[in-house]
């Protein structure tokens, strides 16, 4: 019995390295714990998606970059960190609370989430969070203006 | 030790039933170990360092072990080995239930599944059951595929 289980583990802990080492899209042996945490709290989508959310017109188009980004997305409200309170107000006079809000950020999910919990906490629920970079969104047609 | 005397075509239809429900349990996940990794997380069970391992490594536990019972090789150390990850599995689901956590189970299908209940428990342990028994039946040599 113990050379049994010793075969069976041992293949499928060789066959499992394996499949991931020529996977090039494996995923990383270490987890980062808080994208987990970002993807149960909100939804979570890549540039492809984001992008047809919006082609789809269910979605409207937050950027949530610091400062002033080269490359500005057409069509979006812009809610910074550093302005996040005037920004949001803004914001606020053209939504409803039901509305869904697709968040789009510079890839640092620290960030977008961070960002995501304030416009939660202030009652917009209905967030769409983008984990991607602005290349990922451009490379997956999204609009951009330089 | 003393084993237990099953029919040869109840040993059969137990290797090939829990067999086939591991192999096909783990297709899903062997193909999408990032999805695997999230149910994993839901529980709330796993520390960050093992998830991803665990995500990558499981999926190919289950595929073995159901493969070897279904070829009828090895069979006392797969049904061991399913015995222990359905008994993880009856641990994590229970402390899911008892914490009140509403999530899918990842059992077959990362992309949602059953949700966790009552029902789910009852499964595991009709599946226990079986691997239990052949874990400590006379297993036969006839029937190997």
């Amino acid at each position: 019995m113990r050379k049994e289980l010793g075969i069976l583990l041992l293949i499928s802990l060789a066959v499992s390295m394996l499949a991931w080492a020529v996977n090039p899209d494996r995923l990383p042996l270490t987890a980062d714990i808080s994208s987990y945490e970002l993807e149960i709290n909100f939804d979570l989508v890549d540039a492809v998606d984001a992008v047809q959310m919006l082609n789809d017109n269910i979605v409207i188009l937050v950027d949530v970059r610091s400062g002033e980004p080269a490359l500005q997305l057409p069509g979006s409200f812009p809610v910074r960190q550093e302005s996040f309170d005037n920004d949001f107000r803004d914001l606020f006079e053209f939504i409803l609370p039901e509305d869904k809000l697709l968040l789009v950020g510079d890839g640092d999910l620290m960030i977008l989430s961070a960002i995501a919990e304030r416009v939660s906490e202030r009652g917009y629920k209905n967030l769409v969070l983008m984990r991607d970079d602005i290349s990922a969104w451009q490379q997956a047609g999204g609009e951009v203006r330089k | 030790m003393r084993y237990l005397k099953l029919p040869d075509y109840i040993e059969l239809l137990l290797r090939l039933m829990l067999g086939g429900t591991f192999v096909y349990a783990s297709i899903d996940k062997i193909f999408h170990p990032g999805a695997f990794a999230l149910s994993i997380f839901h529980y709330k069970l796993v520390p960050g360092a093992l998830l991803h391992p665990l995500a990558i490594y499981l999926p190919y536990l289950e595929f073995f072990t159901g493969a070897a019972l279904i070829a009828g090789k090895y069979i006392k150390g797969a049904s061991m080995l399913i015995t222990l990850m359905i008994l993880m599995f009856i641990g994590a689901i229970s402390s899911a239930l008892f914490r009140d956590i509403d999530i899918s189970c990842g059992c077959f299908s990362t992309e949602g599944g059953h949700a966790i209940g009552l029902q789910l428990l009852f499964r595991d342990f009709v599946l226990l059951a079986g691997s239990t028994a052949l874990l400590f039946s006379k297993v036969s040599s006839r029937h190997r595929l």
